[in-house]
């Protein structure tokens, strides 16, 4: 092949690159395209050797389950007895709370159907550069763009393109993930992002005169209209002040990613009246507009962090000294919010 | 040798959706797609390009064209050792496998950039390295596996 052959060859590549490239992001078909048939292709392949692994491993597990079956069997016994007596607890709550909704005229919260789904692989490929999972749902069975998915531990994350039997989910663990949470006792909004595999979440956009504590646990607020209430995201691990009046949360999922082999799908019954959730992939803000990181260390920083601490430490001596039914069900160990907004305002 | 060239490709497609199910971010495609670069059939050629490019844009994550771009540039830096090696010989493959690397971190690096997404420098490298590692040793089974089959449908 001559030379001038190849240069021409290469433009001619390089221009139709640029087509396509500029067509599908223009109408998305190439991308659709790939969904419908190269992740179904691969979809259909994995099923097949996870049934031929599943065989094989459940005719050889089965054996040796039975060696210690009678002792496990004792074990679960007692744990469901202790659940039975959870539950009972739990109904006689659940009755006492619908009985104040109603009295409160509070409408009830329409409730999302869940659909199980089964994880197939996790990155698939060179071309598979977002923290991700494929799971067994595609559009025509529950899975499309935007399905939120869980485990019974907590938040997985979002449907993020979905083939008709095959999607690919986007994990919460993902820098580009972002989904609008609420602390469990204090109610403080921010917003929490992946790190990357095997990261921390960050909490953002929390000011500094929010109170968090350590170990709190973070659920979704619905804010973004993309979650239900209340999912838990993540618990609390550190809490510093940044260079921007804002407090910098570091959080740990309540979902081990790796592990999961059977998902939840979220089906939103209202989905069609609700407006457009947030978007599932937020891309990168360009440098000049991202926040600063920097933890601030200086004298002023300190002064202000130990009148945080001390501030934090005279609300749970008062909550303590406050009857039991005054102070927060969960733990007892911190001041209601009216107690929380009075000593502020002091 | 029709159906077992057939057979051949699509336990190879197999073979290599398991094996990237199990190591993330590393095309196992790829040693094939040279396969089909030596074999120099243009007809199947083109099949066995447009089903992994295909298979590949539908697995990833990232809206087209790294996938293109990076196959793109395995062709020309292919038809470019043509003038200077041996195209079958494994030292050949070798020096290709670590070329190609370098090219899968510039073309995911910009692909991803041009998208906006966020970019972690370390685990691309270290996927492109895995790729350069990786490719040789699926290069040469394929390679032999297919040159056993022409030889036995010969026969």
């Amino acid at each position: 092949m001559s030379v001038r052959r190849v240069i021409v060859l290469i433009i001619f590549f390089f221009l139709l690159f640029l087509g396509v490239y500029t067509w599908n992001a223009r109408t998305g078909k190439w991308d659709a395209l790939g969904a419908n048939v190269g992740l179904e292709v691969t979809g259909g392949i994995l099923r097949i050797v996870m049934l031929v692994n599943d065989g094989i491993s459940s005719t050889w597990t089965n054996y040796w389950d039975l060696v210690d079956v009678r002792k496990e069997n004792d074990e679960l016994m007692q744990e469901r007895d202790a659940l039975l007596i959870e539950i009972a607890k739990v109904r006689e709550e659940e009755s006492e709370l619908e009985r104040l909704r109603s009295l409160l005229g509070f409408s009830y919260p329409p409730q999302w159907k869940m659909e199980g789904g089964r994880v197939l692989a996790w990155r698939l490929g060179s071309n598979d550069f977002l923290d991700s999972v494929v799971i067994s749902k595609g559009f025509l069975n529950g899975a499309k763009t935007g399905t939120p998915i869980i485990v019974p531990q907590g938040l997985v994350g979002r449907v993020l393109k979905a083939g008709s039997y095959t999607s690919i989910a986007l994990l919460i663990s993902d820098p580009g993930s972002s989904v609008s949470v609420v602390t469990s006792k204090l109610r403080v909004h921010g917003i929490i992002q992946g790190e990357g595999p095997g990261n921390l979440l960050s909490m953002r956009f929390v000011k500094q005169n929010e109170f968090i504590s350590v170990g709190e646990i973070l659920v979704t607020s619905g804010m973004d209209l993309s979650y239900p209430k209340g999912i838990p995201v993540a618990r609390v691990v550190s809490v510093e002040f940044g260079a921007d009046a804002m407090l910098y949360i570091k959080a740990e999922p309540l979902v081990a990613f790796r592990k999961i082999e059977e998902v939840l799908l979220l089906q939103n019954p209202f989905e069609r009246l609700l407006p457009q959730g947030s978007p599932i992939y937020s891309p990168r803000p360009r440098e000049f507009f991202s926040p600063s990181k920097n933890i601030v260390d200086s004298a002023v920083n300190k002064n202000s962090k130990e009148a945080y601490d001390v501030f934090f430490d005279d609300q749970q001596k008062k909550n303590q000294e406050l009857p039991a039914n005054q102070g927060l069900v969960e733990g007892g160990n911190l001041a209601p919010p009216s107690e929380q907004i009075q000593t502020r305002n002091n | 040798m029709r159906y077992a060239n057939f057979f051949w490709w699509l336990g190879y497609v197999i073979l290599a959706v398991i094996l990237q199910a199990r190591v993330p971010g590393v095309d196992f495609l790829l040693p094939g797609f040279i396969v089909a670069m030596q074999e120099a059939k243009v007809k199947q050629f083109i099949w066995v390009a447009l089903s992994f490019l295909l298979l590949q844009e539908g697995m990833g994550t990232m809206a087209f064209g790294a996938v293109f771009l990076w196959y793109l540039t395995i062709i020309i830096l292919y038809i470019a050792g043509q003038w200077l090696f041996e195209v079958e010989s494994l030292a050949f493959v070798l020096l290709l496998s670590l070329v190609l690397s370098v090219s899968h971190y510039v073309v995911m690096f910009l692909l991803a950039d041009l998208q906006d997404m966020y970019i972690n420098t370390q685990s691309l490298m270290d996927e492109s390295a895995y790729q350069a590692f990786v490719t040789p040793f699926l290069w040469h089974l394929a390679h032999y596996t297919r040159r056993g089959l022409r030889n036995a449908t010969e026969a």
